[in-house]
């Protein structure tokens, strides 16, 4: 049993890190359908800069944290931009285009980082306690309660503000929202920038649990993508929850079960929960539009 | 071409050629490249009658490319171009789902590598051949395993499509990255599997030239047979059942056979793929050579290429895993060189239709005629 809860609880902690990248993702998507690859090069250069100004500058780490997610609102802004400008283009081409972005803001970050990977010093401290057979760190409970409040003021933005309410205007029916009169451009570019905001937060944070290291970020922003698709790509309370049901399959089966099981064996589990919950979740999708068209 | 359909006031230009003055040499010898000049629009005309001339441009570049690779490169870019043959090969592999059946995945690093080590494995002894029956076994049991996966995988199109397809590729390779790559007994280690190369010693035709010469004319064979295979009832079927799901099943296909078959193939294109990348390199990769950046960068070559046709998808390929090789002595970072590949190619892929527009007026205005008259001349034709 206290293998069982240290495990769980070390796979909330990755199911964290998977739902930080998640918001960023959901984020631009639910304006304009768009993957964007683009916030794991935004991470990782506001993760850099947060880095910076604190090791380098020593600055304050609420400093330094302000400054990276106002660096990442003004990039994601900018890609809003070019989202608008582009708004003929496929968005499978967009998506690569993104995808580029990300690259290039990988080699921007690694010109001015060390050639080691440092690692990044958490807005919530050091230290933390034993729970069981896992080590709780500060960083871990407030990067998970920063999750929660963020699901939280993400979930009010979207329903009980004007801007949460033209921005699901513009994804349900786009023409629609034109004809309304609802300023498309002004909406896209600031969800854009939101997803830029959240994706600095998901970089500083997890950087803190794995190394700054970009190729790392690109990979953590893949499986985002893998937890926000379980939830529907529409609800950042269900992408935290795909987040947190991915981290914690693959902690479990592979901590609690991991040591009787052939090497890679113990990870087959995790995949097959995942495997599992995503054609779940395509069926259940492909149920309500259908639903939606009879 | 044929002056009699040019419009009157554009520039003249004679089918005919007139007999050149026998005093002057530079004047016989401008008639004559007016000549060469006029029985090549004519061949090309005659070509153009055949197949269209769009479609037939990237496939003779490439093919040109393949053959002046072969003659002219030095040993060290031998590698890279057998490299880059390999990754179109792949590329070709997910451009087939794309085409038919509009799915995305993002495995097809994971599947390479499959192929790449059960291949190594079953053709070698760790660090010697076993002969050709070893590598007829180590190629069949390759390809026949990565397309098993891959029908696997694509038992998930039956049920979700879009972005649910995709996650569920996804789940693909990170059982292959977690599960089958962390075996060391199947990647061969920290000393990796040795695969059997033609031993040709020294002088020009020598083992890079041999295995590139291999690696050409299997990229240059999947490249035909999956272009007659998409022109085929079972290409045309497997497509509509793409575009239109329930018209397919209305008229009586069976979309899931039809599904299944197109990642059978296209799993059987990755598996070549991937026994390529090692042979062409002597062992296969290390394990993060596969891992998902890779499947993401793979799925990024025929999405980047304008998913026009093949031949886009293999110069896309060869652009993508060239450069870096070619610019790698004066230390370009690699996401610097893969990020502007990749901006570059999908920004002129998109605009493709109006580069070639540009390139063809400014061919017509160097020819004497006017963009509108000469587009008046070829449609008379």
């Amino acid at each position: 049993m206290a293998i069982l809860i240290s495990a769980s609880f070390i796979g909330l902690m990755l199911g964290t890190v998977y739902a930080l990248m998640a918001f960023g993702i959901v984020a631009c998507y639910r304006i304009s359908r768009v993957v964007n690859l683009g916030i794991a090069g935004i991470a990782a250069w506001c993760a850099g800069a947060y880095w910076w100004m604190a090791d380098k500058w020593g600055a304050p780490l609420v400093v330094a944290l302000i400054v990276a997610i106002l660096i990442g609102t003004a990039m994601g802004g900018l890609l809003g931009v070019m989202v608008v400008r582009m708004k003929r283009w496929p968005v499978g081409l967009l998506m690569i285009i993104t995808l580029s972005v990300s690259l290039l803001l990988f080699w921007q970050s690694d010109t001015w980082l060390p050639s080691f990977n440092p690692t990044v010093p958490s807005p919530f401290g050091e230290g933390g306690f034993s729970l069981f057979y896992a080590q709780v760190n500060w960083s871990d409970v407030g990067t998970f309660l920063t999750c929660l409040l963020v699901v939280g003021l993400l979930t009010v933005l979207m329903r009980m503000t004007r801007f949460g309410l033209f921005t699901r205007a513009i994804y349900d029916d786009p023409p629609g929202a034109a004809t309304l009169g609802i300023p498309f451009n002004v909406a896209v570019v600031g969800m854009w920038a939101l997803g830029g905001a959240l994706a600095a937060l998901g970089g500083v944070l997890v950087t803190h649990r794995s190394l700054l290291q970009s190729d790392l970020l690109l990979f953590i922003a893949v499986w985002g993508l893998a937890a926000a698709t379980l939830g529907g790509l529409e609800s950042f309370v269900l992408a935290f929850v795909g987040g947190l049901s991915l981290g914690i399959a693959e902690g479990v089966v592979g901590g609690d079960f991991g040591s009787s099981l052939p090497p890679g064996v113990e990870n087959l589990a995790s995949v097959a929960v995942m495997a599992a919950a995503v054609l779940y979740a395509g069926i259940k999708r492909r149920g309500q539009i259908t639903e939606v068209t009879a | 071409m044929k002056t009699s359909t040019v419009e009157p006031g554009t520039a003249p230009h004679t089918d005919t050629v007139s007999a050149p003055p026998a005093s002057s040499a530079v004047a016989s010898r401008a008639a004559g490249l007016r000549n060469f000049t006029d029985r090549l629009d004519r061949r090309l005309e005659r070509l153009r009658r055949g197949h269209s001339w769009t479609e037939l441009r990237l496939p003779i570049l490439c093919v040109v490319l393949a053959v002046g690779g072969f003659l002219l490169l030095p040993d060290d870019f031998l590698y890279a171009g057998a490299t880059a043959l390999s990754s179109g090969v792949i590329g070709i592999g997910l451009f087939f789902p794309m085409a038919t059946l509009r799915e995305l995945s993002l495995n097809a690093a994971g599947l390479a590598g499959v192929s790449a080590y059960t291949y190594a494995h079953l053709a070698s002894s760790g660090t010697a051949s076993k002969g050709v029956g070893g590598i007829i076994n180590g190629l069949i049991v390759a390809v026949l395993a990565v397309m098993s996966i891959s029908v696997i995988g694509g038992l998930a199109a039956l049920v979700v499509t879009g972005l649910y397809f995709l996650v569920a590729s996804l789940v693909i390779q990170a059982a292959i990255e977690k599960v089958a790559f962390s075996i060391s007994g199947f990647t061969g280690g920290a000393a990796g599997w040795f695969v059997p190369q033609p031993d040709l010693g020294t002088g020009w035709f020598d083992t890079s030239r041999a295995v590139y010469l291999i690696v050409a004319a299997v990229t240059l064979a999947a490249t035909w047979i999956t272009y007659r295979v998409l022109r085929s009832r079972f290409g045309m079927h497997a497509t509509v059942v793409g575009q239109v799901p329930e018209g397919a099943t209305a008229v009586g296909l069976r979309n899931w056979l039809l599904k299944l078959s197109v990642f059978a193939y296209a799993g059987a294109l990755i598996a070549l793929g991937g026994i390529l990348l090692a042979f062409s390199n002597g062992t296969p990769p290390a394990t993060a050579r596969f891992g998902l950046v890779w499947s993401v960068i793979y799925l990024a070559i025929p999405i980047a290429s304008g998913l026009k046709d093949l031949s886009g998808v293999l110069l896309m390929a060869v652009i993508f895993t060239v450069t870096p090789i070619v610019i790698e002595p004066w230390n370009v970072a690699p996401n610097l060189v893969s990020g502007m590949i990749l901006l570059v190619a999908t920004i002129l892929g998109f605009y493709r239709g109006r580069w070639w527009t540009i390139i063809r007026d400014t061919y017509w205005r160097i020819r004497g005629v006017t963009p509108a008259a000469a587009t008046a001349a070829v449609e008379g034709a």
